[in-house]
């Protein structure tokens, strides 16, 4: 028997993001407030990146955090992080209204996406973690019709036929290109830096 | 399909890109291969670090004001059950995502998922459904946590109640336990032991939670046992 079980309030600003998330999702407004600061920098940068329109940015974000909200319970750890699963949502979310407004996708100019903007804040900007860092320097060695078609399929969810049509190449030519791209990827981040 | 065919597509359903007539042939070849299953977790850790490389902007001012305004607005539903018994997205791409060749491989252990409600929280409640008597400040009461305490005394963890309706009970570890399957038991105060589920340890690590029927008022202790019934950690409530 435990000599002493004491209740331990925890602050929400210190709790992980897995028991943030259970505090939203069982509506707890300090969790949910601590839970939506905490990602809101990700997931509105995620959401404009891929949408190009503030407007429609925010719409998609807030709706992102509702199905975190509503979804909550049906998140697996073992199946990701909770920044991973809210990256998602976000992604398919935001791919749902490119489609809807039959959207050209943008040129995925692979600097142009993954470097950090100016208006970055700080705060944000500490969040940009050792692991993006090496994401990006992955993704600028790769060959540039790789990296262009592993983006397309990443941010914008274009299939390799998508992507065969787009760019006037055969399928087999296309899913190459994705495969050797995040294949790649995965390599040089498992690469100690300075080699691969 | 054999493993090359497959490894053919798994980047593409790592990406969440492969059409729906492969994705089911390529689901049933990873129910029966583990190797195909791991490459592909590999493969979506990737894609995951690709979308969260992507730039962190702070969005415009008010947002997150006008975020917890739209949850003020109940849900159709009180919170669903976790991944253990939530009913799964149909096929094909949804927004909440998935990654459908683990589900089967950890079906089993899917009750780890555990949503870990962590007690202290204060404050007033959004959206809840069937909101419950003394809102506000009282309504902390509904998540609690205490320590998860070993038999030579070390915290190697927390359980967690939610006095909701239905009750949760979530347990986590994070001390050193032998890998293993634990027997989580919970003890009344009317003398009764009542076994409530097992978690799964991997490298000292595990997480689980279940709506219980069991009053949690009534609960005094919530104990880990080993595979020979002994008990390893222990939770006291009350």
């Amino acid at each position: 028997m435990a000599s002493s079980s004491p209740v331990h309030p925890v602050p929400p600003d210190g709790l992980s993001d897995e028991a943030l998330l259970a505090g939203l999702t069982f509506g707890d407004t300090e969790a949910g407030r601590a839970f939506v600061q905490r990602f809101q920098g990700r997931v509105y940068g995620l959401a404009l990146t891929i949408l190009r329109d503030r407007t429609l940015a925010e719409d998609i974000a807030q709706e992102a955090f509702v199905r975190a909200w509503k979804h909550g319970p049906s998140y697996d750890p073992r199946r990701g992080t909770v920044a991973a699963w809210m990256a998602r949502i976000t992604r398919n979310l935001a791919i749902d209204a490119l489609r809807l407004r039959r959207a050209e996708v943008m040129d995925p100019d692979v600097l142009a996406t993954v470097a950090p903007p100016s208006d970055v804040s700080v705060e944000d900007a500490a969040l940009i973690s050792h692991t993006a860092a090496a994401v990006r320097r992955a993704l600028l060695r790769l060959p540039e019709e790789q990296s262009r078609a592993l983006m397309l399929s990443a941010f914008y969810g274009r299939t390799a036929e998508e992507i065969s049509r787009s760019e006037a190449i055969p399928l087999g030519t296309a899913k190459t290109r994705i495969r050797l791209g995040l294949r790649r990827v995965r390599a040089l981040l498992t690469t100690p830096a300075g080699e691969g | 399909m054999d493993c090359a065919e497959a490894a053919s597509m798994l980047d593409e359903l790592a990406l969440d890109v492969l059409p729906g007539d492969r994705r089911a042939a390529l689901l049933h070849h990873l129910e029966e291969c583990p190797p195909c299953r791991q490459l592909l977790d590999e493969l979506s850790e990737t894609a995951d670090a690709l979308l969260l490389a992507g730039p962190v902007v702070a969005p415009p001012a008010g947002f997150e004001d006008r975020v917890l305004e739209r949850l003020r607005t109940p849900r159709s539903s009180a919170p669903a059950a976790p991944a253990a018994l939530a009913p799964r997205p149909a096929a094909g791409r949804s927004s909440v995502p998935r990654r459908p060749a683990r589900v089967r491989l950890f079906a089993a252990a899917a009750a780890a998922a555990a949503l870990l409600v962590v007690g202290g929280v204060a404050g007033a409640q959004f959206g809840r459904s069937h909101p419950k008597s003394g809102e506000g400040a009282e309504s902390a009461s509904e998540f609690r946590t205490v320590q998860l305490i070993s038999t030579t005394g070390s915290d190697i963890g927390d359980v967690s109640t939610y006095l909701g309706h239905p009750a949760w009970f979530f347990m986590r570890l994070e001390g050193a336990l032998p890998n293993g399957v634990y027997q989580c038991v919970l003890d009344t105060d009317a003398g009764a032991t009542v076994p409530i589920g097992k978690l799964w340890a991997t490298n000292g690590h595990g997480a689980w939670g279940e709506r219980v029927s069991v009053d949690p008022a009534h609960v005094t202790t919530a104990r880990l046992l080993d595979s020979s019934g002994a008990t390893v950690a222990t939770a006291t409530l009350h």
